[in-house]
């Protein structure tokens, strides 16, 4: 096995000029090894054929690439294209030259690391009674106060009482709600039935609310709810990323 | 507060599965001693084997595959109806998970081709309260998710 962490320098991929744009531009191509798909904007750029250091790569298009300083350098050099940072391989593998996606990578634009207030990780789960009054549109909330002081990138799933054994849920749902209308008729009498239901959640820069949409439907006089009103159970989890879903529940 | 990061060898039996001591990463989170008296789940970064290697700490932290070259972390694609829209994803490693938030009515399947492209399907209609409803030109805010378990997330 080969190691499986590395730290500053990593070789990301090879590619051969294939001919010159102009000063510092180039047409890439690839020979045996390289990959010229896989060089990225601001990547350092090593090779021979040019003594110049801390060149980087400016701006990328298809087989065209640019780097920082106005070289001319022969077609059928091969440059070498690097990334600085912290890489780490999955167990087994070897991290300068992986068969598998890296366990961690800095190059990634952004990990889910759960936010902490204080020493305490901002996750959790809790229960939000049953809204009063059937069908009538009610809701009732749980409200989790994070002070992060920007609206963080979050996870809420909710589901309902006989949805647990032993503490534990069994299924859980998405945070989506519902408003639905039934209509029925008997003879010259028509009958409309209003229904509630759905756990909802929004973030801000202070606080999680979680909203329970269960006021369940109403039913004609005389008989039993179609659907009471209901108890949800829910769990969350804050994370140190702000937010990138439009403020969609991940 | 004691160190919370170690790079190599740790003999810290609170943080690894097996063996008396491991090489790797790992960092305690904040209030917490790597070094101490402290349990795996206080570890924010963890390279550890645990028990197999297929543990899931072993596949690493969810990270966010960078949309843009800017490092955006998603991007807006809008697509008609009856057609495919596709976007160019930064590339780090290949078989990402695609997700998709906002959508305005729930359609679309969104499906990463190759290690360069993200692609959307909008369907030509779709079923709303058991009606046929023309699928209007939609706009998906899509999330590039590092290859972890493609079964389910989230």
């Amino acid at each position: 096995m080969g190691n499986r962490v590395a730290i500053g320098r990593y070789e990301t991929c090879t590619a051969t000029i294939d001919s010159q744009i102009g000063a510092g531009m180039f047409y890439m191509k690839n020979v045996s090894g390289d990959d010229y798909t896989k060089i990225r904007l601001g990547q350092g750029i090593e090779g021979t054929g040019y003594t110049a250091n801390n060149s980087y790569v400016t701006w990328l298009s298809g087989t065209r690439m640019h780097m920082t300083y106005s070289l001319n350098i022969d077609a059928g050099t091969r440059l070498t294209f690097i990334d600085n940072g912290l890489f780490i391989a999955q167990a087994g593998d070897n991290v300068l030259d992986p068969s598998n996606n890296l366990a961690f990578d800095s190059r990634t634009a952004a990990g889910l690391f759960v936010a902490m207030s204080g020493t305490t990780p901002l996750k959790g789960e809790g229960s939000i009674s049953a809204p009063t009054g059937n069908a009538s549109g009610n809701t009732t909330t749980a409200t989790i106060s994070h002070s992060l002081g920007y609206t963080p990138a979050y996870a809420v799933r909710w589901c309902y009482g006989n949805d647990l054994s032993s503490g534990v849920a069994t299924q859980m749902y998405t945070p989506t709600d519902w408003y639905g209308l039934k209509i029925q008729m008997y003879g010259f009498n028509v009958y409309v039935y209003k229904g509630y239901g759905g756990c909802t959640a929004t973030m801000d820069d202070d606080e999680l609310v979680i909203t329970n949409h269960e006021s369940g439907t109403d039913h004609p006089s005389g008989t039993s709810y179609e659907m009471p009103a209901r108890d949800i159970y829910y769990a969350y989890t804050i994370f140190a990323q702000k937010d990138f879903t439009g403020g969609k529940s991940l | 507060m004691g160190n919370r990061v170690i790079i190599g060898r740790n003999q810290n039996t609170n943080t690894h599965g097996s063996g008396a001591d491991i090489k790797g990463v790992f960092v305690a989170r904040p209030g917490k001693a790597v070094t101490g008296s402290i349990s795996k789940h206080d570890l924010t970064l963890n390279t550890d084997t645990v028990v197999s290697t297929n543990a899931r700490v072993d596949k690493g932290p969810l990270q966010i595959v960078p949309t843009t070259s800017a490092g955006g972390l998603n991007q807006d694609i809008q697509v008609s109806g009856d057609a495919t829209g596709a976007a160019s994803i930064g590339n780090i490693g290949s078989n990402h998970v695609a997700r998709v938030y906002g959508m305005s009515n729930g359609v679309g399947t969104p499906s990463v081709s190759s290690t360069t492209s993200l692609n959307i399907n909008n369907p030509v209609n779709f079923t709303w309260y058991d009606t046929t409803v023309a699928s209007t030109t939609q706009t998906y805010k899509t999330v590039i998710f590092k290859q972890y378990s493609t079964s389910s997330l989230w």
